[in-house]
């Protein structure tokens, strides 16, 4: 799979690198089961901090898209589905936009519980 | 040189031969090939025959063709019986090596040794055939008993050899046809990244043949260990480990070129500096055109086959290919295109 990252963007790294797994899990090109490459080894491939690529791959456990486990690394989760990773990609697109808009979390929050009221 | 008019590299070469290639001539370059692997197997016969024919009579009606190694003849041959097998012993060759390359569509550039080798072989044979005969016939009346063959005449026949195994490297040298599917390293593919931005393309890639040689080797092994001994069973059984560790192989490619390493360990690892890539395409890789699988190196190429089918194929700085099956091999030839003409621009911008 691509990782790509670019210094110049005003998006975190971390975040840049779990976006790069997100999209390769959407489009399938990574499935379930799938083992990432080591944290360590992905920092100096991109020449980037190890916790850059650990915040990165904490990010996608939290979103449930991977599972990191002492000694096996990062693996894609056994329930992941492409689908999800699209709606996990469009959530981060949300926020990222809503930030270079200037609103605050909560404006966001109120705005996706209006649409969620609103069916 | 002899060789620089010769037909192949005569008009200019190289475009000369895709010319022919694109044409569809394919049969008139296997023919080409098949005529210039053999034709050291009928000269030398014709050698041997030739030199037989001038001495005529003055070949006794025994032939030694055996010597001890004092250099006195012990063993001996009726005339006919010689040319027999003077003649089985080039023309089977011969045609064996003409057929052979005929079907091969691997052009000779990187077959040099073989070729050589295959220049050197006859040409020897022919030398010792012929001094035979001429020792033969210099024992005059003492006979075929008389007859010596010191071993200087021997060492002769090796330099003979290596001067015409020389010309066989020449020769095979001059049909640089590259595979098909290369292209010039300005057209390959690309994958646009903006200035500044990092990028790393990494993708694992198994082979299910090395991991069941592997695993049956070190099963097999671990059984012999147990009926046989340690001894006997465990080098067997770590053999057979290794090669089912090394089965599995995480490709990556990034700022700092290729780098191959075992998918459980991150040694050993095999590393192609971008530096010395010049370009990158994807191509698909059967096991038999490098010999088998595993890391294998032939005349003009080398590389990691763990499968047949898709593979990252670089065109090394030296005009080496390296090759390495992996899937999804376009995106890294792209990546790896985009990063090596970046590096060669900073490198230009850095030295201005």
């Amino acid at each position: 799979m691509l990782f790509r990252v670019d210094p110049g963007s005003p998006v975190p790294l971390g975040d840049q690198i779990a976006a790069s797994v997100r999209g390769a899990l959407a489009d399938g090109s990574v499935g379930p089961g799938e083992r990432l490459p080591a944290a360590r080894a992905l920092a100096d491939s991109l020449g980037v901090n190890v916790h850059t690529v650990l915040r990165g791959y904490q990010r996608l456990r939290d979103e449930g898209l991977i599972e990191l486990r002492r000694g096996r690394g990062a693996v894609v989760s056994a329930d992941h589905s492409p689908a999800r990773a699209r709606l996990l990609d469009g959530v981060q697109g949300l926020v990222v936009e809503a930030r270079s808009l200037g609103l605050s979390d909560e404006e966001v929050l109120s705005l996706v519980r209006v649409r969620l009221a609103s069916g | 040189m002899v060789m620089e008019g010769w037909a192949w590299r005569g008009l200019s070469s190289r475009k000369l031969f895709y010319y022919y290639a694109n044409k569809g001539v394919a049969m008139n370059c296997s023919v080409r090939r098949a005529i210039v692997v053999a034709a050291p197997f009928p000269l030398a016969w014709a050698g041997v025959v030739g030199v037989f024919t001038a001495l005529g009579d003055r070949l006794p009606d025994r032939l030694a063709t055996h010597f001890g190694t004092s250099g006195q003849a012990d063993g001996f041959t009726g005339p006919g019986a010689f040319l027999s097998v003077v003649a089985a012993l080039f023309l089977i060759p011969g045609a064996v090596a003409a057929g052979l390359a005929a079907g091969s569509r691997t052009p000779l550039g990187e077959r040099r040794a073989m070729v050589a080798v295959g220049y050197g072989t006859p040409a020897q044979l022919g030398c010792v055939l012929a001094l035979l005969l001429l020792a033969n016939a210099e024992a005059g009346t003492a006979g075929p008993e008389g007859v010596e063959f010191p071993l200087w005449r021997l060492a002769a026949s090796c330099a003979v050899a290596v001067a015409v195994g020389w010309l066989g490297w020449l020769l095979a040298g001059l049909d640089t046809a590259r595979p098909a599917g290369s292209a010039d390293p300005e057209s390959g593919p690309r994958l646009p990244l903006a200035q500044g931005e990092l990028a790393s393309w990494t993708r694992a890639v198994g082979s299910p043949v090395l991991l069941g040689t592997g695993g049956v080797t070190a099963v097999l092994g671990g059984a012999l260990a147990f009926a046989a001994g340690p001894a006997a069973g465990l080098p067997l059984a770590a053999i057979g480990s290794a090669v089912a560790l090394f089965s599995g192989c995480r490709v990556t490619v990034d700022r700092r070129g290729l780098t191959v390493t075992a998918r459980f360990a991150p040694r050993p690892r095999l590393r192609v500096p971008l530096e010395r890539i010049e370009g990158a395409l994807s191509r698909e890789v059967r096991a038999a055109e490098l010999g088998g699988w595993g890391y294998r190196s032939a005349a003009g190429r080398s590389g990691l086959v763990l499968r047949s089918g898709e593979a990252l194929s670089l065109r090394l700085a030296t005009g080496r290919e390296f090759v390495v099956t992996v899937d999804d091999a376009a995106t890294a030839a792209a990546l790896l295109n985009t990063l090596a003409e970046r590096g060669r621009t900073t490198a230009r911008g850095g030295r201005d």
